[in-house]
């Protein structure tokens, strides 16, 4: 509970932050890399195919 | 001795024995004290599953001890600590109705009891009954439960106050999880497991007044590490917000409104607190005119004379920031609150910790803090620099705002950017020249902390940095941080110096190419680090930087790479986790608890980015690539463990994108498919299987859903018409369409190709 008191343990969790926001941009890089080469495109959207 | 022998079915008759010395009419006081004891010791350490078949003699010892009529209250307090470690393996009991109420009854008195140790022990016993048995509460809540705990509240005695307190703050906690638990089931479709009985919204009106009171007694020269019940009360309030939303605001603004200008400072710092408490629940539109309202007020208090009273200020302005921003995003408002936070770090370290809260959203041009950028990135960088820094979190409090706003920077800042990745380089060169004055470990502690954040700010700073400037500072980055790789560190270091590596990478591209001779050495030492396994999971997402940064020229160094990768995952002693991102030959075990299950994944996806760097070079990696992604995508979980379906799905996803990476590397990226993909056509009919299995798991993710869809489009793209056959069915058709509906963009972007992909094919195939 004193974690969540005021900022108390603050500095621990940014290490943390650091690590995900590492791994959430390896993944949209990665995603970004297959979707250059599978040629998505913009229309590649819901509503073109299920209208 | 219990704790080992117990679980291999030794010592068969110790309860028996500890059991009969505490109910047999013949013990002593004090043998019934030690055998208690002795069985809350066992029940806090054993794990629960050996002891549920004892639970019903266990508990008759101690429900005997803990009776009204025992006349010695060390039994009593023994018999109360064994029921409060025994809570986790009674749960056959509280099924019961019967065995129930007879637990409750008896803990309900213990509540009443003489003895304070009792009487805590009792009421920790209510919180964990109410967290583990939530369900079952609603005959005692009314009757008992809710006059005790409030009564506890009020209670002189701290220890007992803050079970009092601590009880309706885990009412909230599991409240606001069973709410999130039944808009799931409502997404879904099916009913929610459990649902909420709404006691905190219930009793909020009495709540409210007795927490508002223990906020006023904050203690005299408190310590930051101490807790007590003004600071319990803080933190349930903030609690009771989260969980019944709107309706707290008119419980607690009177109290807000009367006492934030009081000449007691005790009384303004509780305002203060009640009214930062409930920023984060109430629907923010509605705070949105209360808080611009109170932010001149707010304003006022950061120059208040109390300390703790200006702390709290900046605390509740920081949240103003964070969760209602609109409030503060204005011409009239936005000057006069920098001027200051700016003023609020030259004061005391709490409150200029609390100062840098300040956030924006992203804008490509320009944004609201664009004229006062230079301005405040020079305090922050002062303020890193104060001899007291190392108070309160202050000076990583000052780099992580210097980060957020680097990170958050628009482009008419760029010239304060450029300026910022200079300072910070020159720091880090600096303090790498302090490693010989270094005399004590609280010196070291320090040294290792700052390296730390300098690296974390250096990335944030580089990743801003245009492509053409990244190359004229390069070289003084990397030769530092070849410096730090040179001398050994702590793990937190070494992740953020290779974090760092990862970001120059990324915005040098394929330039990086000429310090890979250099740094290969620690990339390998960084990929053998097991016991560290934060820097073993950095250094392997690092590979895939590297591999997409400089592309095929990885080539030379993926022999060396890819050993270490697939050692790992065949070495015990690698944390599970890190193995998921490298995909091995060796048996496939996520249960094997002394690999971090974390890495696993990671090391799984690199194969992809190799493959994707290296193309049909990739060919001699093939076969141990699609045996490991084979084993990796068999993996069976605990399904009652949701941390371990959660990994399944990402293990499972980072599967998916391994074997899309490895298609589109065979395939090349030329106008013809490269014949070198035709390699994969005996695994075809598994991986489309696997895609089958992913797609009808019912617990499986958004992410592995469009994952599975991307991969069986890559398949058809390579393929074509000839694996026609294996993918027109139901099951295939099935998660075509859950991914077009998804909520997820991605996901349906994917799916929504796939589909165009599958019909592209059929209809060349029936022409």
């Amino acid at each position: 509970r004193l974690a969540q008191y005021k900022n108390a343990g603050r500095a621990s969790v940014s290490q943390q932050c650091r690590r995900s926001q590492l791994l959430q941009r390896q993944k949209r890089e990665r995603d970004g890399r297959l979707d250059r080469l599978r040629a998505i495109t913009a229309d590649d959207d819901e509503g073109a195919l299920d209208a | 001795i219990a704790i080992v022998e117990l679980p291999q079915n030794q010592w068969t008759d110790l309860v028996s024995v500890l059991v009969n010395n505490v109910i047999g009419p013949g013990s002593t006081e004090i043998i019934k004290e030690a055998s208690l004891e002795a069985i809350g010791y066992i029940c806090q350490d054993i794990d629960a599953e050996v002891l549920a078949s004892r639970s019903n003699e266990i508990l008759t010892a101690i429900i005997h001890g803990m009776k009204r009529d025992e006349p010695s209250s060390h039994v009593r307090l023994a018999a109360t600590n064994a029921l409060l470690n025994s809570l986790e393996f009674t749960k056959s009991n509280f099924e019961k109705d019967a065995e129930r109420h007879y637990i409750m009854e008896v803990t309900c008195e213990a509540t009443q009891s003489s003895d304070t140790q009792i009487r805590v022990a009792a009421l920790q016993c209510l919180v964990k009954i109410m967290t583990n048995y939530y369900q079952y509460m609603e005959t005692y809540m009314g009757p008992a439960l809710f006059a005790i705990t409030l009564e506890a509240m009020k209670s002189d005695v701290d220890e007992v106050a803050l079970q009092g307190i601590e009880f309706w703050s885990s009412v909230c906690d599991e409240e606001v999880d069973l709410e999130i638990e039944a808009q799931e089931a409502a997404d879904l479709g099916r009913p929610p497991e459990q649902t909420s009985r709404f006691y905190a919204k219930g009793a909020l009106q009495y709540l409210t007044p007795v927490l508002m009171e223990r906020l006023t007694k904050q203690e005299d020269g408190d310590d930051e590490e101490d807790w007590n019940p003004s600071k319990a009360a803080g933190v349930s309030l903030m609690l009771l917000a989260s969980c019944v939303e709107d309706d707290i605001v008119p419980h607690v603004l009177p109290f807000v409104t009367q006492h934030i200008k009081s000449a007691d400072w005790k009384f303004r710092d509780a305002a203060l607190m009640a009214f930062g408490s409930i920023l984060e629940g109430p629907d923010s539109t509605k705070l949105k005119p209360l808080v611009e309202q109170v932010l001149p007020i707010l304003m006022q208090l950061m120059k208040d004379p109390v300390v703790a009273v200006k702390d709290t200020a900046a605390w509740t302005i920081g949240r103003v920031c964070e969760l209602i921003p609109d409030a503060t995003l204005n011409e009239a408002h936005l000057p006069p609150l920098l001027e200051t936070l700016v003023a609020g770090l030259q004061a005391e370290p709490r409150v200029a910790t609390n100062s840098q809260g300040e956030d924006e959203s992203t804008d490509p041009e320009t944004y609201l803090l664009s004229k006062y950028f230079e301005a405040l990135v020079e305090r922050l960088l002062e303020t890193t620099g104060r001899a007291d820094g190392n108070q309160s979190n202050l000076r990583s409090s000052a780099y992580e705002a210097l980060m957020e706003m680097m990170k958050n920077s628009p482009k008419d800042c760029y010239a304060t950017v450029q300026k910022t990745v200079v300072v910070i380089l020159e720091r880090l060169q600096h303090v790498l020249q302090m490693e010989n004055h270094i005399q004590n470990n609280s010196d070291r502690a320090q040294y290792n902390d700052l390296q730390s954040l300098l690296c974390a700010t250096l990335s944030s700073v580089l990743r801003k940095v245009t492509a053409e400037d990244a190359p004229r500072i390069s070289d003084q980055i990397m030769t530092a941080l070849l410096q730090m790789f040179a001398n050994p560190r702590v793990g937190s270091v070494q992740e953020d110096a290779l974090n760092a590596v990862s970001v120059l990478a990324e915005v040098l591209g394929e330039q990086f190419i000429k310090y890979l001779d250099a740094f290969k050495p620690y990339l390998l030492i960084g990929l053998r680090n097991h016991t560290e396994y934060q820097v073993c999971s950095v250094a392997v997402g690092l590979v895939g930087d590297i591999c997409r940064a400089v592309g095929a020229r990885v080539l030379p160094h993926c022999d060396d790479i890819m050993n270490i990768l697939l050692e790992n995952l065949g070495n015990q002693s690698v944390h599970r986790s890190v193995k998921p991102h490298i995909l091995t030959v060796c048996s496939f075990d996520p249960q094997n608890q002394s690999v971090h299950r974390s890495v696993k994944p990671h090391i799984l996806t690199v194969f992809g980015d190799i493959a994707l760097a290296i193309g049909g070079e990739f060919k001699k990696y093939l076969d141990v690539s699609l045996q490991t992604l084979m084993q990796a995508s068999q993996a069976q979980v605990d399904r009652s463990d949701y941390e371990m379906v959660d990994y399944l799905n990402e293990l499972r996803e980072t599967c998916l994108d391994a074997y899309s990476g490895i298609i589109q590397g065979l395939k090349g990226d030329g106008q013809v498919a490269s014949p070198d993909v035709l390699l994969l056509q005996p695994h075809v009919a598994y991986i489309i299987q696997f895609i089958c299995v992913v797609a009808s798991d019912q617990e499986r993710s958004e992410s592995s859903l469009g994952a599975a869809a991307g991969l069986l489009g890559d398949l058809l793209s390579a393929f074509g018409s000839a694996i026609l056959p294996l993918v027109d069915n139901e099951a295939i058709n099935e998660l075509l369409t859950l991914g077009r509906r998804s909520k997820t963009a991605r996901t349906k972007t994917l799916a929504t190709w796939a589909t165009k992909e599958l019909r592209k094919m059929k209809s060349a195939a029936s022409s």
